[in-house]
């Protein structure tokens, strides 16, 4: 019997001792298994804002439906919340200091590391039952890590326990997602300052150019622009700042602005001032004609009058850009283009008119804003005739077409140098010019003035001739609800 | 007929004092607002035509200084307001004296001399005057 004992005690023994081996081998074998799950994090995760949802993923937490990782950057007001949760899907919150604060201390505190949402009930978090979280501390970084599985079933110890053993092993992963995400932030910015930089600047690769900034992606030709600066950044790698001083180029919206409504009081101004003696003017000429007995004498008086009204005509136009005075009325559209082309004869002088009407639209009357029609075709007819004055050209020609297609269309066509396609890009932008005089102002205005009628002004790429704009008005129905 | 006229624009003034003139009206003018309104308190005027903004002071202001002789209503029936700058603000006080308003430049001259010359009742008005 005593044998039989013994022999029973040395088995039990060697039991016992069998067992704590093959505890041993499963412990070496669950170590390993995390050690894999940790590395297939660490290669899965491409983001700190893709951990929640691979950090789910592991094996051992798939009864996990959500996870919240919570940043902390020290010195920030509030701290960033990556949540993950299933059927949801990928989120991204903010949780203020105060309630992260709190949270983190709930955690720190805590000896069981599980917790129920009556602990933070009230805090700006989606959770539900109980959950698990950890605290970890970097040291630029506050970090909160909370699973749940949206029940209110208390973990059991074998969760608990690989949870907490897990991530323990979790520090440098987040120190090594937060750093490479600093870095990410840091090229962001630097490149932002790179496009932004006040001069013309590009970086080369030999000869090729691997990086425009935006200034230089506006220039047109950058061949000629004088080098400012220029280093190397790395072998066969250097960057080229250049000179930088055309104003005209350089127009930022504020300064723009500024123009625009430095423009605009000048042209009341203008008009205050002008008015008034213009008046003077007509009137006083008006009684010099009647008195005058001379023929020549009453005609060369007469063109004082025109001219006057002519000067008062264009103040008036201008100003009328400024002000929302808007009078529609019917008119005869051949009237219309008739008095356009009056107001232009001395700039046409010696350039030959051609008006072609199709048969549709001869006597058509338009219930339109009378001075912003003028306003539009004079502009037209007198770039034109500038165009055609400074290049000299032979038998110059301003040719107005007007037909109907659903709509009125109105083309106004020389036969001079024409423009350039790239030039013809920035022709309606305020400011922008191709003669020495011009303001830069004529046909941003004149558009502006078409689309409040519901039209639109357009340059004719099809047109080879030379420079050709088209008008385009609304007329059939009543609709003309014109702002 | 007396008619003053008010405007520092000498072209102006000039040219309506003729055409007014040439229509059988004696014309007064002034481009000063402060030596106008020492005239008007001592000289009688069927009609007074003034501009609104002068080189010293405004239309407004001889208007004013004129409620020291004229009542309200008479002021309405004498003053003729002259304007350039026809701002919503500017055309609200003027109203409020409820006196002819014409805008410069003029849409129609003959229309504007007319409302000048067309005097009515401002006789009674300067009898009564001259009675106190």
């Amino acid at each position: 019997m005593k044998s039989l004992e013994q022999e029973s005690n040395k088995l039990l023994k060697k039991y016992a001792h069998l067992q704590s081996v093959s505890n041993k081998h499963d412990q070496i074998i669950h170590w390993q298994k995390k050690k894999d799950s940790l590395e297939k994090l660490m290669v899965l995760c491409d983001g700190i804002e893709s951990f929640p949802k691979e950090f789910l993923n592991l094996e051992g937490l798939h009864s996990y439906l959500s996870c919240h990782l919570i940043i902390h950057e020290k010195g920030n007001t509030q701290a960033a919340c990556f949540n993950y949760i299933h059927e949801d899907g990928s989120s991204n919150t903010i949780l203020n200091i105060n309630d992260f604060n709190y949270l983190f201390n709930v955690i720190k505190k805590s000896k069981n590391k599980s917790f129920n949402q009556s602990q933070i009930k009230n805090l700006n978090l989606k959770l539900v039952g109980t959950f698990l979280a950890k605290e970890f501390i970097l040291p630029k970084y506050n970090i909160i890590l909370v699973i749940s599985r949206n029940d209110f079933l208390v973990p059991n110890k074998e969760e608990l326990h690989f949870f907490y053993s897990f991530s323990s092993m979790l520090l440098p992963i987040f120190n090594g997602l937060l750093y490479q995400e600093s870095a990410n932030r840091k090229i962001i910015h630097l490149i932002h300052c790179l496009h932004e930089y006040p001069y013309p600047m590009a970086i080369y690769h030999q000869q090729e150019i691997i990086f425009k900034n935006t200034i230089f992606k506006k220039l047109e030709n950058y061949e000629d622009l004088k080098v400012k600066e220029s280093f190397l950044v790395k072998d066969n790698i250097y960057a080229v700042i250049y000179e930088y001083n055309e104003l005209a180029e350089h127009t930022s919206d504020i300064f723009h602005f500024q123009r625009v409504s430095l423009l605009g009081e000048l042209l009341n101004t203008l008009r205050h001032e002008l008015s008034n003696p213009l008046f003077g003017l007509g009137l006083s000429s008006k009684i010099i004609e009647s008195e005058m007995k001379n023929q020549d004498d009453k005609e060369l008086v007469e063109e004082i009058a025109k001219s006057v009204e002519r000067c008062q005509l264009i103040i008036e136009n201008f100003s009328n850009i400024y002000s929302n005075n808007n009078k529609t009325q019917m008119v005869s559209l051949q009237k219309l283009i008739d008095e356009a082309i009056t107001l232009t004869k001395s700039e046409t002088r010696g350039i030959e008119r051609t008006i072609a009407y199709s048969e549709e639209c001869g006597n058509l009357n338009l219930e339109v804003n009378q001075t912003w029609v003028i306003q539009i075709l004079f502009n037209l007819i007198v770039n034109a005739a500038q165009a055609l004055r400074t290049s000299q050209t032979l038998k110059p020609t301003i040719t107005v077409k007007v037909w109907i297609d659903h709509d009125l269309y109105i083309k106004v066509s020389d036969n001079g140098p024409g423009i350039e396609k790239k030039k013809a890009d920035y022709l309606f932008q305020p400011f922008y010019t191709t003669k020495e005089s011009g303001t830069g102002l004529g046909l941003p205005i004149s558009r502006n003035l078409v689309r409040r009628m519901k039209g639109d002004l357009y340059f004719d790429f099809a047109y080879t001739k030379g420079a050709s704009f088209i008008v385009k008005l609304p007329i059939n129905n009543n609709e003309h609800t014109y702002h | 007929m007396n008619i003053l006229i008010i405007e520092d624009e000498l072209l102006i003034q000039k040219s309506l004092k003729k055409l007014l003139e040439k229509r059988g009206a004696t014309v007064k003018t002034f481009a000063s607002g402060r030596d106008a309104i020492k005239d008007i308190l001592k000289n009688n005027y069927d009609r007074i035509v003034c501009d609104l903004m002068l080189k010293d002071i405004t239309g407004f202001d001889i208007i004013e200084e004129s409620k020291k002789k004229y009542q309200l209503k008479e002021i309405a029936q004498i003053f003729i307001i002259m304007t350039a700058y026809n701002s919503p603000q500017v055309l609200a006080k003027a109203k409020e004296y409820h006196c002819t308003i014409l805008n410069k430049p003029f849409e129609n001259l003959e229309f504007a001399l007319n409302a000048m010359l067309n005097i009515s009742n401002t006789k009674a008005i300067h009898e009564q005057h001259e009675t106190n």
